[in-house]
């Protein structure tokens, strides 16, 4: 798949898999890797992107005797969510429209 | 031409030396007296003035 | 080689200090010290610190990635200290006016030397030309009074001109520092802001 189109997903990527419960920084990345490139580099600037556009929240536990920050996803990152999977439509005239100029060759 | 600007610290330099000696030539030649400015003193032209 | 958790993150936040805010340093140091310990859980002992990117990487890929600016409205201001704003007002408001006061009169201060010398400079070197020029006809109201004038137009014009150079010299310098002090005071305002947060 094209590295552009990668990164736009990354982001939804993300956000659907925050929604299928609270994560953090480790498990985002293992789990975004098996689709999608990331790095821990590339991630940190996505979350911090969507912590502060209110899309989720951050908040800190416990584990093995030190912190570990996790992240929900909001309402806000919910709605970001569906307005994406709406525009799917647009996403599939365009294929359709990609796909007809190699067809009619 | 690039005019430098120690060129112009020297002419402005001079012009101030030769104004001064100028300026206590004339006044000399007036006999030192400023009484001997009053002449016509109030014409347009005139710089030098004493009132 | 492979460094250790610790020198990573000292070298990481070395790095980092000169290019971000301190808190924001230590957000994302804590980031990367998590994924290491979380990588070493997960069985990478040896090669987690490794596995992420060097520090001096990390700090590439910020340099690219705009600052976040963080505005004042998003902050939330008590009612007490709302309240307490309105109500000192009269003692806060009167000290920064004077405060403004004080900053534009250190920049009426400055100007004041460039002004005073370029005023100098533009009346000596005109009223210079016009007494010299005019000194033939004073010359005919008497030998001495045209000399005189004439004296005195060279002595005006060469003041003058050292005047103007003196002002052309000095105005750039003028210009720099006051540009310098406006950046300095909108640094200051625009830090404490950021720290406050």
């Amino acid at each position: 798949m094209d590295t552009q189109l990668k990164k736009g997903l990354i982001e939804y990527y993300i956000l659907a898999n925050l929604n299928y419960g609270d994560s953090y920084g480790y498990e985002i990345v293992k789990t975004v890797s098996s689709h999608l490139p990331i790095t821990e580099s590339t991630l940190y600037p996505i979350l911090k992107r969507l912590e502060t556009q209110g899309k989720v929240i951050t908040y800190s536990k416990e584990h093995n005797g030190r912190l570990r920050k996790y992240y929900q996803i909001q309402q806000n990152g919910l709605e970001s969510i569906r307005d994406f999977l709406e525009s799917w439509e647009k996403v599939e005239a365009i294929h359709n429209y990609i796909k007809r100029s190699v067809e009619d060759e | 031409m690039k005019i430098g600007k120690k060129f112009v610290v020297k002419l402005s330099l001079a012009f101030i030396i030769l104004g001064i000696t100028f300026s206590f030539l004339g006044f000399a030649s007036s006999g030192f007296d400023t009484d001997n400015y009053k002449t016509n003193q109030n014409n347009w032209y005139r710089v030098v003035r004493f009132d | 080689m492979s460094r250790s958790r610790i020198e990573f993150i000292k070298e990481l936040s070395n790095q980092l200090s000169y290019i971000m805010k301190p808190n924001e340093v230590k957000e994302l140091v804590d980031y990367y010290d998590e994924m290491i310990l979380d990588l070493m859980e997960d069985g990478l002992s040896e090669e987690a610190v490794s596995r992420v990117d060097s520090p001096e990487k990390i700090k590439e890929s910020i340099k690219g990635t705009p600052l976040e600016i963080n505005l004042p409205i998003s902050k939330k201001f008590s009612p007490y200290i709302i309240a307490l704003l309105i109500l000192g007002f009269p003692l806060w408001g009167s000290l920064a006016l004077a405060l403004v006061l004080v900053i534009l009169s250190i920049y009426i201060v400055i100007w004041c030397v460039p002004f005073t010398t370029g005023a100098i400079g533009f009346a000596g070197v005109v009223g210079g030309i016009v007494s010299t020029v005019l000194s033939p006809l004073a010359l005919m109201d008497g030998l001495h009074i045209g000399i005189t004038q004439f004296g005195l137009g060279l002595l005006l014009f060469g003041i003058g001109l050292l005047a103007t150079l003196f002002t052309m010299s000095t105005s750039r310098k003028f210009i720099t520092f006051s540009q310098n002090m406006t950046n300095h005071l909108k640094n200051q305002l625009l830090f404490k802001r950021g720290v406050n947060r």
